[in-house]
């Protein structure tokens, strides 16, 4: 009865914790509510799409295809990759990202009513003065709403910007009032980008309306322009005319200046890549090699603007064309990365490797049910093709994100999650073949389910680049990839311990192990010797980190809390083999601890990150709260399981006394 | 790692026939040893939560006081909602790191290596402890003998000397037409632990007076007391005071300030002063007719060369303000021989014990200055490349032992299938 029980619990837990996982990973799925009704919205053609997606820019100090540019904008203002809304008819429209950002550049109006920005906290808007009655606590909103308190907002995050300066530490509201502050201007930025084009520059030799011309006009008599103004100023000062002419270059060259950089240099020696205002600005100031290609580079702008108004076919042919034109100029390298990465984001490896984990999670809940005879045994040969493929494509989209930009796959804390995921399976699938006992091989696909829903909420959560280049102390192939794997790999190796422990607690709780000690054994014998290869990789992988350490910033050990968090995993894997062999630890001992070393594993993986201190600390906050709650849940079934072994231990010793008291009451010539 | 390695798991003699004998078989146990483990690693996770608090240096001194068995642990309290650090002490005594860690260093030796049972098939494991020991050694030897400070040089500048971090001294310069003859230096060894208002008097066998430090402010500034009124009862001398400053968790950024009197060799009170290392100016004293320089600064560690920075570049990300890489061309003049080294990040320049580290650089927010400054951290630690020695020793004993374990957990035949 009792079994039954434990596995109707057992079930619901993992029926659960599944559902709760797959439904995380793949949010993209799930219905959006509110959707926004924009009849007049047209969708961009898959052609177009799909040329402007491919279109080179540089950002963040690498070069990079506009879909990835357009997919971290998105994420970092809207916290989402897409955005449904009602169009013509009522019909269901999918906004990508690519589309939205060529709406913000080349169809303002009606981008502007895309629900672009998240507000995780009402309060921020109210702190602003701003209320909207119909809103939940955090909703979206599109810069329509709240363009009109665009000065606020930017006056509020000044003073909150300067109040970090000076050393205080902001609040939530108010962070997220910066953050407010920095997507509202970079939408702003990138929505007036085109306004070179759109609003031209008005000449005016007096009175009257005047004659509008292109920038890339005015900007091919830029010589003529300078000297006009040198003249004048000779002369006694700048007539009416050239002022008013220098402030509609001056606001073009604002709003065309940043975010946005598709023109790349000229010659060889130079890698910075420009944006139109820079170009503007450059040639005018006579800061540049060659004002001719300048000229050019503007009209190409231009010319592709007017190609959007002609409509989608001349849109494409001169999308095609730009692209074509960017990377002869860019050069070999730029193209390969640029169609290397379009690939990576095109083939999505760690989605499909959530979907092939998720079937065989499956496969897993019914092998449950189904474990012998010839169902069983292809339940079994199931679960071994999707925990391979699976861990297969995590493996594959290393690679593939190492082909993009050519250092090693482990370098910052987003990288760290399919790395250590793919470890832990791997770990698991050569515990399986060595053991056999299937109890690794039921924990992989999981393990690596859960992996991958962490990957993907973590991209969410941080929306920043994770290609990006590497700070300078970083840029040493030897040490990031003897350290970093190293380490990183005892992670992965910590985690499935600590897998392994809690397999043991509920089998022993929930009596899912029907008493047998055979299973026990081979459980805690899995247990410690998983914990032996964390600390032989902990153990090495720290020490290396320390030499590192000492290569760069002169000291072996700098109580740096990513440092200390490494030797905690060490001190803890230590703990618990000495343990044992004091005696001190035994069965339920060493899968409790192990189980511990899961909490210990995370806080030296996550929670040193969101400290805020040390070298280490990558600024992560977003979702802190979610490590708390890991915390909590852990502790509540490791305590429960120390519970209930104190609670065993004393029924055992109850049953004994009672045994030897109905011994000694035996008469000792009558047989027992 | 077994029960067969550890020096318990032998068999059980007599109860230790003298005291001494159970002092061993007590330090060498693996049960200590677990104790131990399990304290140093409580230390290490409070060690990373407090210095969010307190900031990393007064952490360590507060963990790692050979001088106290015992301390209270102060970390920031958890969950706060409007994200405020908010200080809690946790009222458990946590005994001192340096004692567990000498502790532990003894109970390796002694359990780990001495008493170890010695077999082929435990050399891994003894390697591994050896190593470990090796390391807390060398950890020791760097507590104890270590000198680092930032050599910060100009382009086309030379410098022999480098600042230390937290240290300070006060520096009593003799005078002679104006020009400086003779420096003495008072250490900040004498000094550190008059803060709160210790008092020290200096003896100074060199000079015709005395000094009496009355009290150390650890980040302090020499203020006018009409304009900043003393708060806190503080000495105001010839219309100053010591203002206190708030304490920084980075605490590099310290300067010290002190209340001191010049005694002339019969105890008469010269003169009363107040010495600031934010102040620019030293103070002068005139005792018998000649003059002194007084002054508080940071501890500076000559060097047995000049260094000179011949150039300095730095290369950034294309399109950002942040570096991708910065490096320094140096010259060292060594005598009459000079030899030109390139330093950059990861690889530095070790040269007679001293080593320069490629730290920091600026000026940073101006993208092309008209000269550059370098910043070197330069250590000179006698144990720098023993942990790499100690890595090798513990790879190859744990490597050895865990394959070892390994063959032979899969060359034995098992029981029987879980399913």
């Amino acid at each position: 009865m009792r079994v039954v029980v434990g596995k109707i619990i057992a079930l619901v837990l993992l029926v659960g914790l599944l559902l709760g996982l797959f439904f995380k990973g793949v949010e993209e799925l799930k219905p959006q509510k509110n959707v926004v009704s924009i009849p007049e919205y047209a969708p961009w053609s898959e052609e177009v799409i799909d040329l402007a997606a491919s279109l080179p820019v540089q950002e963040g100090g690498r070069i990079k295809p506009l879909e990835t540019r357009a997919s971290y904008a998105m994420l970092q203002m809207r916290g989402d990759r897409r955005i449904t809304i009602e169009g013509k008819g009522g019909e269901k429209v999918r906004v990508g990202p690519t589309a939205w950002m060529l709406d913000i550049f080349f169809r303002p109006e009606i981008a502007a009513e895309l629900p672009s920005f998240r507000v995780d906290n009402a309060e921020v808007l109210k702190s602003l003065g701003i209320e909207f009655d119909d809103r939940k606590k955090r909703d979206r909103y599109s810069y329509a709403e709240l363009e009109t308190h665009l000065p606020t907002v930017m006056q509020k995050a000044g003073d909150y910007q300067e109040l970090s300066s000076r050393g205080a530490d902001l609040t939530p509201v108010e962070e997220q009032t910066l953050d407010l502050a920095t997507s509202l201007q970079t939408y702003f930025y990138l929505t007036n980008y085109f306004n070179f084009v759109r609003e031209g520059i008005i000449l005016r030799a007096g009175e009257g309306e005047g004659k509008k011309v292109s920038m890339s006009t005015v900007l091919a008599t830029s010589g003529q322009i300078v000297d006009a103004i040198r003249k004048s100023q000779e002369s006694g000062g700048i007539p009416p005319h050239i002022n008013e002419l220098l402030m509609q270059i001056d606001q073009s060259v604002m709003s065309s200046k940043f975010v946005f950089h598709p023109l790349p240099p000229t010659t060889a020696e130079e890698e910075k890549w420009s944006s139109v205002g820079e170009l503007i600005e450059a040639t005018l100031t006579g800061q540049i090699a060659d004002p001719n290609q300048a000229v050019r580079d503007v009209q190409r702008l231009e010319e592709l603007y007017d190609a959007y108004r002609e409509g989608e076919k001349s849109f494409a042919k001169n999308l095609a064309d730009f692209r074509a034109s960017t990377m002869t100029r860019a050069g070999k390298d730029a193209e390969r990365s640029v169609d290397t990465e379009l690939s990576f984001n095109r083939v999505d490896w760690f989605r499909k490797a959530l979907y092939t984990f998720s079937f065989g999670a499956l496969a897993l809940l019914v092998y449950l049910f189904i474990h012998e005879g010839a169902v069983g045994k292809w339940l079994r040969v199931a679960l071994w093709s999707f925990t391979s493929v699976g861990l297969f494509l995590i493996l594959a989209g290393i690679v593939h994100r190492y082909m993009v930009v050519l250092r090693p796959p482990v370098t910052n804390l987003y990288e760290t999650i399919p790395y250590i995921t793919a470890g832990t399976v791997l770990l698991f699938l050569l515990v399986e073949l060595a053991t056999k006992n299937r109890i690794a091989l039921v924990a992989a696909p999981v393990v690596g389910m859960a992996g991958m829903v962490l990957a993907a909420v973590f991209q969410v959560a941080a929306a920043s680049d994770s290609l990006d280049p590497l700070v300078a102390v970083l840029r040493s192939n030897f040490w990031l990839t003897t350290h970093v794997l190293t380490v990183t790999f005892g992670y992965a190796a910590g985690l499935g311990a600590a897998v392994i422990g809690f397999i043991y607690i509920f089998s022993r709780v929930l009596g899912l192990d029907g008493g047998d000690k055979n299973f026990r054994r081979a459980i805690t014998r899995m247990t410690y010797g998983i914990i032996c290869f964390t600390l032989v990789l902990s153990l090495i992988g720290t020490v290396l980190g320390g030499i590192w350490a000492n290569y760069s910033w002169g000291r072996f050990w700098g109580w740096d809390p990513k440092e200390n968090g490494a030797l905690m995993i060490v001190l803890w894997t230590l703990f618990i083999l000495h343990g044992r062999a004091a005696g001190l630890l035994r069965e339920w001992g060493v899968n409790l601890a192990a189980a511990f070393g899961g909490v210990v594993v995370t806080f030296s993986w996550f929670h040193v990150n969101m400290l805020g201190t040390g070298l280490h600390s990558y600024g992560f906050t977003d979702g802190k709260e979610a490590i708390w709650y890991f915390y909590g849940a852990a502790t509540f079934v490791i305590v429960g399981g120390m519970a209930y072994s104190f609670w065993e231990s004393s029924q055992q010793k109850a049953k004994k006394a009672a045994k030897k008291n109905e011994t000694a009451k035996v008469p000792a010539n009558e047989p027992a | 790692m077994e029960n067969s390695n550890s020096p318990n798991s032998r068999p059980k003699k007599s109860a230790a026939s003298n005291p001494l004998e159970a002092v061993v078989k007590f330090l060498s146990s693996t049960q200590l040893a677990t104790f131990l483990l399990l304290a140093l690693f409580v230390l290490t996770w409070f060690a990373t939560l407090e210095q969010t608090v307190n900031g990393l240096k007064p952490m360590m001194d507060k963990y790692f006081n050979w001088k106290e068995l015992f301390f209270f642990p102060e970390i920031g309290k958890p969950w706060q909602k409007d994200g405020a650090m908010v200080p809690i002490t946790i009222r458990f005594p946590m005994p001192s790191g340096f004692w567990l860690c000498v502790l532990f260093t003894i109970n390796l030796t002694l359990g780990g290596l001495i008493r170890f049972r010695k077999s082929p098939q435990k050399i891994g494991i003894l390697l591994s402890h050896f190593s470990i020991v090796f390391l807390m050694v060398a950890a020791g030897v760097t507590k104890f003998t270590e000198k680092r400070g930032a050599l910060q040089i100009y382009e086309g500048k030379v410098s022999d000397a480098a600042r230390d971090y937290h240290a300070e001294v006060i520096e009593i310069s003799e005078l002679a037409d104006g020009k400086v003859t003779k420096v003495h230096l008072v250490d900040w060894e004498f000094l550190k632990d008059l803060r709160g208002g210790g008092e020290r008097m200096f003896k100074l066998s060199n000079l015709p007076f005395d000094l009496k430090v009355t009290n150390l402010v650890e980040n302090a500034q020499v203020s006018p007391a009409q304009f900043v009124p003393p708060v806190k009862g503080e000495k105001v001398i010839d219309g100053f005071h010591l203002k206190a400053l708030p304490r920084a968790k980075e605490t590099e950024a310290h300067m010290a300030g002190v209340e001191l009197s010049v005694l002339s060799k019969g105890g008469e009170n010269l003169q009363e002063l107040l010495l600031g290392s934010r102040s620019l100016k030293p103070a002068t004293v005139s005792v018998d007719g000649r003059p002194y320089l007084l002054q508080m600064r940071k501890k500076l560690w000559p060097l047995p060369f000049k260094v000179q920075l011949d150039d300095f570049r730095v290369e950034r990300d294309p399109g950002t303000n942040r570096a991708a890489a910065y490096e320094s061309d140096v010259t060292r003049l060594d005598g009459v021989e000079t030899e030109e080294v390139l330093i950059q990040m990861n690889e530095p320049m070790r040269r007679r014990g001293w080593t320069f580290f490629q730290a920091n650089w600026g000026p940073q927010d101006d993208p092309n200055p008209a000269e550059y400054y370098s910043v070197f951290e330069v250590v000179h630690n006698p144990a720098d490349h023993w942990p790499l020695w100690s890595l090798l020793i513990s790879m190859a004993g744990l490597i050895g032992h865990f394959v070892y374990k390994l063959t032979l957990f899969l060359t034995k035949p098992r029981k029987s299938a879980v399913s």
